[in-house]
């Protein structure tokens, strides 16, 4: 994943400029958002969280299903709007700067998938165009993705031909497309081999290295003790803890992320 | 809205689209074969059919023979008879194996040839068709041979043959052969033409939307810089531009089918029958007729689609759909329906009438016109909605909406199951199968016997219908129809409310006579449908009109309509789009704005009361008034209030002061419902 360093860094001349001078990528203020089913209870999947993601970090946010993860990421990449409170992304208001923040944001989910019937080289460039990238400067740059990913041979093959894990290549060559300096990651390894899954959460370290800002989601514990610079807690939509690993290991007690969330979720809200 | 993204849009889609073979085989290969299958497949029927009867031979016993030798010369040179002796006749007549049976009494013509007169017995099976056949046959043989033996007669007294003839009749079809072909086979071209149109709209929709909602792609397409709206109108053109192109390709190949097949067999008796042809003018209407129609579709599919998280789903959703816009259309090659100013409106069916009249080369061209311009403005509707709904959010995210309609169709799905709610696109579902129903059924129902047909419609195609859609979705019953207790101060209030309102209308119809021109046909359409109630006498006759009426439309328009509209649009829009509605269901011009104005209050007290009753009994007083001044009939009170003449100024202002306070007075004092609330939180 050295390769990689060195492409992303190329982009980074290209880079978009932050709204704010400020060491806050990702700002989220009081927070909330409930549904309103038919015929049913609303449900607030998120409730007034509070959280700063900063600049050049790797940001985990750890939680069982139906915690209010992926929710809150919507909120981050404009998906969803907020009932209440605030989401900014580099400055940027998510509902009155939509724009704006879609431009600075790479999105990938563990579901995401590809258009089976384009080739993987339009399916990348399809989105590049979308970004309002130059077409000399995305061919160039695709060229290059599929290089340093070393699936140059399958860019004229089918997506609906392709492996999983040259399926997932694709999808991170679609993310960095218009090198975003902040991505956003919902539990990108689910579905996943292990193979490809550690290809994965080596390429988001590498991002961290070029100076990239990642939020990412995850239930598995172990993938957030391995690549979060800090790590957020989250359960029935609360924050129940953040801080780093080891902050989060001495105030619990405890020896690994797994039974830190344990040991919060039973005792209600602990702010480290 | 940024072009660019659009172009980006469509072009990504309409690859994708062209490298699916599911796509490729009914856009392009589909309307291909069809049109030459169809006429082949229809040509060997009607030869098979036609040759089937030419060949029919009917074998004839005919007893006693010599004594006829001129009948017997006569039915043997006829190719269809064949003269042949059995044992046993009558035994061979009933068994089949012989058609006719004739017996000749003895010295038969020489009887004749005196001037005398005697009788044939014959004997035939009228169990079996083709005995009954062959007897017409022998008819025309008899009474060719009876003509002949009168004319001997008469020349042998020495008189002109004029006298026992003296009227000839010649017969004879001022249809062309052109309209001949058109009737059979424009017909069902104009359908096919019009499925076609629909079947091209169908498939890119459901893969476009749903398709990608399953395949995750559309979350990733959401989170990049691209407006919704964007989104929305990239994958609208593309269904656009290929249900047109099917719509080219439909016609190019019906054309070419026509054109050139059909005159390549001209030669054939039969094929000649079916030939017709179609000029390029008629064919440029007709393109230009399908522009609004695939419009209209693509914005339908594409927005229903929306609702369905796979693209099995959308199936299930739109092949409802799909099947109650081919009802209008099939209704349209019923024989004896033709394109009317009123039916100009009827989506679908318009366009449908429309290319039937074109098939047949008799068309009002003012009509082409008004069929365009309907469907365009249904088309822009349509748009408008499927861009709401492809807007939303929630709907394209899969886990946090679920369509009303998805209890409706899919109702093995647990979580779609109970506690389902009416939505505005259930509340036009149904109001499209209730104006169905009433084409299909009430109206030749009506025609055949008024009373019955009045009753079939009311209850079997206007109040069943709503109760069916709220059994299928498990909605409440008495949520959904407001079934429940009224004031009676409420009730008592909507009378006279309801006369004053109907003085009103009355006097707003006079003023539309007289200001505008407009045909003064309010009271007299309404008499004319009372006229025949005549025999009815006044209990019978009210309940049909009146008391029927009031619960079977109510139950429709003010419970089920009202309350999946103001669910998914808000009270406002929910009322008086739900009077509209009511207003078109009575397929009259002259009546759509009276009636819609009276749906819109009686929505609105149904609505602000939350009990279906105020609706029961203001359209009650209402039907029960317009019967009542009938019964009277012409008096001077009937016509100095009720005519066609402004009433005396005191009695409208009267009326509009009764109108006025006891609305208020309704407005108010109603209780106004909890369904308000739930609204509000909901939008």
């Amino acid at each position: 994943m050295r390769d990689c360093t060195i492409v992303l860094a190329i982009g980074e001349s290209k880079n978009y400029y932050f709204a704010m001078d400020s060491d806050i990528a990702i700002r989220l203020q009081n927070t909330t958002k409930v549904f309103y089913p038919p015929g049913a209870q609303p449900v607030t999947a998120v409730d007034a969280l509070t959280l700063d993601i900063r600049r050049g970090e790797i940001f985990g946010l750890i939680g069982p299903n139906g915690a209010g993860k992926t929710t809150t990421l919507r909120m981050i990449s404009t998906v969803l709007k907020p009932t209440s409170g605030n989401v900014e992304v580099a400055g940027f208001n998510t509902v009155s700067h939509s724009d704006d923040v879609r431009r600075i944001l790479g999105f990938l989910s563990g579901n995401t998938g590809l258009y089976k019937n384009l080739k993987a080289r339009e399916m990348v460039e399809f989105f590049g165009r979308l970004y309002g990238m130059p077409e000399n400067d995305l061919h160039e740059r695709t060229k290059r993705l599929f290089e340093m990913l070393e699936m140059t041979e399958y860019a004229e093959t089918l997506c609906d031909a392709l492996s999983s894990g040259t399926k997932q290549k694709v999808n991170i060559a679609r993310t960095i497309i218009h090198d975003p300096p902040i991505l956003v990651f919902d539990e990108p390894t689910v579905g996943l081999d292990v193979m490809v899954a550690r290809t994965l959460t080596d390429f988001i370290i590498g991002l961290r290295d070029v100076g990239k800002t990642v939020i990412f989601s995850t239930h598995i514990m172990r993938e957030a003790e391995r690549l979060c610079d800090r790590i957020g807690i989250i359960h029935k939509g609360e924050l129940l803890a953040l801080g780093t690993l080891t902050e989060l290991l001495q105030k619990t007690e405890t020896n690994n992320l797994e039974d830190a969330f344990f040991s919060l979720a039973e005792t209600p809200k602990l702010q480290v | 809205m940024n072009i660019r993204n659009v172009t980006v849009i469509f072009k990504k889609q309409l690859i994708e689209l062209l490298r699916d073979k599911r796509t490729i085989f009914v856009i392009f290969i589909l309307p291909l074969l069809l049109y030459p299958i169809m006429v082949v497949g229809f040509a060997q029927m009607s030869i098979f059919l036609i040759g089937k009867m030419a060949k029919e031979t009917y074998k004839i016993v005919i007893e006693n023979h010599v004594q006829a030798p001129e009948l017997f010369s006569l039915i043997e040179a006829d190719s269809q008879f064949s003269v042949v002796q059995v044992e046993n006749a009558d035994s061979a007549l009933q068994i089949g194996d012989i058609q006719l049976f004739i017996r000749i009494p003895d010295g038969f013509e020489k009887k004749i040839a005196s001037g005398d007169s005697d009788t044939l017995r014959i004997s035939f099976n009228g169990a079996k068709e083709i005995s009954d056949l062959s007897l017409d046959r022998l008819n025309g043989l008899v009474n060719d041979y009876r003509r002949e033996i009168v004319s001997r007669r008469i020349e042998n007294a020495g008189l002109d043959s004029t006298l026992v003839k003296p009227v000839f009749e010649r017969t004879e079809n001022v249809a062309s052969e052109e309209k001949m072909g058109g009737m059979v086979f424009g017909r069902i071209l104009a359908l096919i033409l019009v499925l076609m149109v629909i079947t091209g709209a169908y498939y890119p929709s459901v893969d476009m939307v749903a398709g990608e909602k399953e395949r995750g792609t559309l979350e990733t397409l959401l989170v990049s810089p691209v407006g919704r709206i964007e989104i929305v109108i990239g994958k609208y053109l593309t269904v656009f531009v290929l249900a047109l192109v099917n719509a080219l390709l439909n016609l190019a190949s019906m054309g070419l089918t026509i054109g050139v097949g059909l005159k390549a067999m001209g030669g054939n008796e039969i094929m000649g029958k079916m030939a017709f042809s179609i000029d390029i003018g008629t064919m440029a209407i007709i393109l230009l007729e399908l522009l609004p129609l695939a419009a209209l579709f693509s914005a339908i599919f594409l927005a229903i689609s929306a609702f369905a998280n796979s693209y099995k789903e959308a199936q299930g959703y739109l092949t409802p759909v799909f099947l109650a816009a081919e009802l209008p259309a099939m209704a349209a090659i019923l024989p004896g329906i033709e394109l009317s100013q009123g039916l100009a409106f009827v989506p679908v069916m318009n366009v449908a009438l429309l290319f039937k009249a074109m098939m047949v080369g008799d068309f009002d061209p003012a009509l082409i016109i008004t069929v365009w311009l309907s469907t365009a403005v249904y088309a822009a509707l349509a748009l408008r909605w499927a861009t709401s709904i492809l807007s939303n959010e929630e709907s394209l995210l899969s886990e946090t909406k679920v369509s009303p309609l998805t209890s409706l169709f899919s109702r093995g799905k647990k979580s779609y199951k109970t506690n389902g709610e009416a939505g505005p696109v259930d509340s036009f579902i149904l109001y499209a199968i209730a104006i169905a129903l009433l084409f299909l059924i009430g109206v030749p129902a009506q025609m055949s016997n008024l009373i019955r047909g009045l009753a079939i419609t009311e209850i079997f195609l206007v109040l069943l219908p709503p109760f069916l859609f709220v059994k299928q979705m498990k909605l409440n019953i008495k949520s959904t129809f407001r079934l429940k207790a009224p004031r009676l101060s409420g009730l008592l209030v909507m009378i006279p409310l309801t006369i004053s309102g109907f003085f009103l209308i009355t006097q707003f119809q006079v003023v539309f006579f007289k200001v505008f021109g407009l045909p003064f046909e309010y009271i007299e359409s309404m008499q004319g449908i009372l006229n025949t109630f005549k025999g009815l006498g006044p209990i019978l006759g009210f309940a049909a009109i009146a008391l029927l009426p009031a619960i079977c439309e109510e139950f429709l328009f003010r419970g089920y309509i009202l309350d999946g509209l103001t669910r998914g649009w808000g009270p406002v829009a929910g009322i008086i789009v739900s009077g509209v509605l009511f207003g078109a269901f009575h397929m009259d011009p002259n009546r759509l704005v009276s009636a819609s104005i009276l749906g819109i209050i009686f929505a609105m007290m149904v609505w602000r009361g939350d009990s279906l009753f105020y609706g029961i009994t203001g359209h009650l007083v209402n039907n029960g008034i317009a019967f009542a001044i009938f019964i009277i009939g012409e008096t001077p009170f009937t016509s100095r209030f009720f005519g066609e003449n402004y009433a005396p100024i005191w009695a409208t202002f009267a009326m509009a002061v009764i109108f006025g306070s006891t609305f208020y007075y309704l407005w108010n004092r109603l209780p106004n419902n909890i369904h308000n609330n739930e609204i509000n939180h909901i939008t």
